[in-house]
């Protein structure tokens, strides 16, 4: 069942919220041993959390949009009397938070019942949920083939079905970039525009948080709740990103690409290269800064792939790092100006379907390269310049998922929802 | 679009891992272990590589 759908029947009295519950925690514990998607099991919170809910229905209250819908938060979430280990072997010990996120606190008083937090890449360094302490996250449509990251264990979770709607983040494609390998949907908004409160920062520049989900419904059900405004400015005038973006596909992407979209008018983006270079370039310094203080005493407790990265970022002059701020500015003022005629524009998310866990490389240049670092090269550009961007699974039933970006201006998220919901409806996106 | 050339000539070419060491200690009082170097110097090269991308031209 998709989330509104659980809602309405334990809005009505129809299903009871503790039984959801119930089948949400069986699930997990029945498929996320292939898959392992989740890190902790909330077991006695998510039924206590569910139980009020029924209460509520019981007692004639509003039990909230999203009454009884089990959801799960990426392991950089805080939630109230746990570590928030953000991925790092290292954090398990760390202090237990004192209060839910705010974005938990939000969907909690939505009627939604967390039920588990997800595996993700150490300190969100990553597009691949390649976790040494934690594991590798599989992906549940081949379980052989990486779930993408680094918010891997909140797509796969959704994909596997064990749950209708998770949590991620998104700094340079960590909801993009598994949303499309494991085949569902996932909303990076607009910079800014959710809270961020009791979040485990990565990239003060770039972080975002955002939703999971298997329909555009849910999705958009969840951005409300989440704090999300505005609404669409009518019919969209939509373009396909070429150039760059073409040139990365394989032939498998492209061809799918090509035909779906055919009819769109072709636009190009200048210096998106550079963009992606640049994007990388700050990632890595401001990660490498942000985690200098453990790196000087701890360096040997961090996942060595990660750490090396750290390690590298840090020593990134600065100079560098203000010569890409300031190649981000006119970047965007750049981009920007392609709003001026169209509410839509549509680029790949990843050139190729999901790598295998045991050959983790993807192609770019003709080169074979480390997906870990490498699978956010289409996603990279767009969040540089803090764009709202919803993923989308193009619809191929028994093929492996390849998805789209559907990408709009600041604050354009509600043109972004009406396009994606006329997609769907067409069968071009969806999950099979 | 042009990003502003600016001095990052401590990556071209590429540090020795002795130097990297000496780097980190003397600009980020760091004492870098020495299983680090490799993968630290492999990833410096990767950001040299985006530097000359942004750069827009070869140093």
């Amino acid at each position: 069942m998709t989330a509104l759908e659980i809602a309405a029947l334990v809005r009505a009295g129809e299903r009871s919220a503790v039984s959801v519950a119930r089948e949400a925690i069986d699930a997990i514990k029945a498929r996320d041993g292939a898959i392992n998607a989740v890190t902790r099991l909330l077991e006695a919170r998510a039924l206590a959390e569910a139980q009020a809910v029924d209460e509520a229905v019981a007692a004639g209250r509003d039990p909230g949009p999203l009454a009884g819908v089990p959801y799960g938060v990426k392991d950089l979430f805080d939630v109230a009397g746990l570590p928030t280990t953000a991925g790092a072997g290292m954090r398990r010990d760390a202090a237990p938070a004192t209060a839910d996120a705010e974005a938990i606190a939000r969907l909690h008083g939505a009627g939604a019942v967390l039920v588990a937090t997800l595996n993700m890449d150490e300190f969100a360094y990553g597009f691949a949920t390649v976790n040494a302490a934690f594991g590798t996250t599989r992906n549940p449509r081949d379980p052989e083939r990486l779930a993408g990251g680094s918010s891997g264990g909140s797509a796969a979770a959704v994909a596997a079905g064990m749950l209708p709607l998770t949590l991620g983040s998104d700094t340079n494609g960590s909801i993009r970039v598994p949303a499309a390998l494991c085949g569902i949907y996932g909303l990076r908004p607009t910079q800014d525009a959710l809270p961020m409160g009791g979040v485990y920062p990565f990239v003060d520049s770039f972080d975002t948080i955002g939703p999971f989900a298997t329909t555009i419904a849910d999705l958009a059900a969840a951005w409300r709740v989440l704090g999300g405004i505005g609404e669409p400015s009518g019919s969209p005038r939509v373009a396909r990103l070429s150039g760059w973006f073409d040139r990365t596909l394989d032939g498998e992407a492209a061809a799918l690409i090509g035909s779906q979209f055919a009819g769109l008018e072709k636009v190009e983006l200048a210096e998106v290269e550079r963009a992606r270079s640049a994007a990388f370039l700050m990632t890595a310094h401001e990660g490498g800064l942000r985690h200098l203080p453990e790196l000087r005493t701890r360096a040997l407790e961090f996942d060595p792939a990660t750490r090396d990265r750290l390690i590298a970022g840090a020593l990134l002059p600065d100079e560098a790092y203000r010569a890409a701020q300031a190649f981000r500015t006119q970047f965007r003022a750049h981009a920007l100006r392609l709003f001026d005629a169209h509410d839509v524009l549509i680029a790949p998310v990843v050139g190729e379907v999901a790598p295998r866990i045991d050959d983790p490389f993807v192609t770019v240049a003709g080169e074979r390269v480390p997906a870990r670092a490498h699978l956010g090269l289409l996603s990279q550009p767009i969040s540089f310049i803090g764009l709202p961007v919803i993923a989308a699974p193009l619809r191929r039933p028994g093929k492996l998922p390849l998805g789209i970006q559907l990408i709009g201006r600041p604050g354009g998220e509600a043109d972004l929802f009406a396009f994606a919901a006329g997609l769907e409806a067409q069968g071009i996106t969806g999950t099979t | 679009m042009r990003a502003s050339r600016q001095p990052w000539r401590m990556l071209f070419p590429l540090p020795s891992e002795d130097e990297i060491a000496r780097l980190a200690r003397e600009q980020l009082d760091f004492d870098i272990p020495a299983e680090c170097l490799p993968g630290v110097r492999a990833n410096l090269a990767v950001l040299g590589e985006h530097l000359r991308t942004i750069e827009g031209a070869s140093e």
